[in-house]
């Protein structure tokens, strides 16, 4: 389920670093559950936006709903070292609204796994979905002749990529930590904006390579009509008294058409 | 070798929407230059430049559409290549470029003090005969600069694209010739290709600019992408000179 809250996560960490420029940074000196220094504390002092500060402990949070109103930033001291037990209001610390930097969340109250593998199957069914449909359309494409196999082969070949990820979702971890990238939605976009940057800059190739065939085509064209109006006798087919017609010498020497296709 | 006579000449007058004018561009080379044939390129026009030129007795190729200045030369080049000329000279459409210049551009390229491949008729070897606007003349200055650099002769009009070439140029320019605004490149390519490169002082008619004097816009664009072209050119490989078999470069 990480996965699939990673990027409004990433977003909203984002957003609550940039948007409040007064932001006031408050820091947690007690571990009790209330009381002058807890966090409990901090948070009702915290106004909207603010960060609290967590020193390396173990922090219970039991007003989880304040934090959601206010939109404020937990920040730990290491994934190692600073804990937060969600004794109420857990929910909060996977809420958009409330980002929680350098700190574990104690499992005990984690939100429910029931709850993530149920976001996490929805979306591997959204996924399935897309993924027969562009697999439908491309076939479509080629059934009616207006996408040639290659073309296709690469579009399904992607489908299949997206498939494979959002099923199989270790691997999209596992393919973000080789690349040093903390959140497995954001090695997905990466990788997406890869393949994209790739496919348009092959499509920019083959205009240029379409434009350079056209630009020929039309050269054979013009020199096919002069050739056959002065055939006709319809047009001049040469200037001076003594100068050979089109037609009169010959080589083939037309440039080859400098292109080569492999599939 | 100076005995020119002999040589099969073609005049290539690329031609986009001249009509009125053709007819006298045709006719100032025959009354200048008899010996040259005169083939019009008639790049997509939408007036009756192709109609004109044919009843000037030009032969006339009509592009289906519009190719640019580039692929109208290089249909010029090709039909040059497959008659067996031996000389092709541009002169545009427009009445820019003077015919009166072209017996002295012909004896240039062949009884020069070197010979050269391809000779072309510079405006600012001297007074230019005529007020270039500014702009215009800062980014000759740059393109003059960095060609002359590039290779190592002076050349002062790099933009000018009133120039002559022998069989060896006709043969490259047919298979390979720049697209958009290929004067600057044409020179790289020559040079590249190791053909000798000479230019001759002319003087030219003012025309022309009117139309060419492109919006600010379109100039840094013309600058921008000649510079890279010719950036990008110096990595091309350099074949041999195009002998008599056409190699694939």
């Amino acid at each position: 389920m990480k996965r699939l809250t990673a990027l409004p996560l990433a977003l909203a960490c984002l957003l609550a670093t940039v948007a409040p420029a007064g932001a006031e940074t408050l820091r947690v000196t007690s571990s009790a559950e209330d009381g002058p220094g807890s966090l409990g504390q901090k948070i009702l002092e915290a106004g909207p936006g603010d960060v609290i500060v967590l020193p390396p402990g173990s922090y219970p949070l039991t007003n989880g709903d304040t934090l959601i109103e206010q939109g404020n930033t937990l920040r730990g001291a290491g994934v190692e070292a600073t804990t937060i037990v969600p004794t109420g209001g857990g929910g909060a610390l996977v809420d958009d609204a409330v980002t929680v930097e350098d700190a574990r969340v104690a499992d005990a109250l984690q939100p429910s796994d029931e709850e993530g593998s149920g976001i996490e199957r929805k979306a591997q069914i959204v996924a399935l979905i897309a993924t027969l449909a562009i697999f439908l359309v491309v076939l479509e494409l080629v059934r009616r002749r207006r996408l040639v196999e290659r073309y296709a082969l690469l579009w399904m070949g992607a489908a299949v990529a997206l498939l494979v990820l959002s099923i199989w979702t270790d691997l999209l971890g596992e393919i973000a930590d080789a690349m040093g990238i903390q959140e497995p939605a954001n090695a997905i976009f990466i990788l997406a904006f890869g393949v994209v940057f790739v496919l348009l800059l092959h499509f920019s190739v083959a205009t240029s390579r379409l434009g350079e065939e056209t630009k020929i085509l039309a050269q054979e064209t013009a020199r096919l009509d002069l050739e056959l109006r002065v055939a006709r006798g319809e047009a001049p087919g040469s200037n001076g008294a003594g100068s050979a017609p089109p037609g009169a010498e010959q080589d083939e020497h037309d440039p080859p058409i400098a292109t080569q296709r492999d599939g | 070798m100076a005995d020119t006579a002999e040589l099969r000449k073609l005049a290539i007058v690329p031609a986009l929407n001249e009509a009125g004018m053709v007819a006298r561009v045709i006719r100032d080379i025959r009354r200048h230059a008899p010996d040259f044939d005169v083939v019009v390129v008639d790049d997509g026009s939408a007036d009756a430049t192709a109609a004109e030129a044919e009843a000037e007795g030009s032969v006339v190729i009509r592009h289906p559409y519009n190719l640019g200045i580039g692929g109208a030369m290089q249909s010029g080049y090709k039909y040059a290549l497959r008659y067996g000329y031996d000389v092709a000279v541009q002169v545009d459409g427009d009445g820019q470029h003077k015919p009166e210049y072209l017996p002295e551009l012909l004896a240039a390229l062949h009884t020069g003090e070197d010979e050269a491949d391809m000779v072309y008729g510079s405006r600012f070897r001297g007074d230019p005969g005529y007020k270039v606007p500014l702009g215009r003349r800062i980014g000759n200055l740059i393109f003059s600069l960095v060609l002359s650099a590039i290779t190592r002769q002076r050349i002062t009009d790099p933009t000018s694209g009133f120039r002559m070439t022998n069989r060896r140029g006709i043969e490259l320019f047919a298979r390979d010739y720049p697209h958009d605004y290929p004067e600057v490149e044409a020179l790289l390519m020559l040079h590249a290709h190791r053909l000798r490169i000479h230019e001759v002082q002319v003087r030219m008619n003012a025309r022309g600019f009117g139309r060419s004097s492109i919006d600010y816009p379109r100039s840094a664009y013309y600058m921008v992408k000649v510079l890279l072209a010719l950036f990008v050119g110096l990595f091309r490989r350099r074949p041999v000179p195009v002998e008599a078999t056409a190699s694939e470069s």
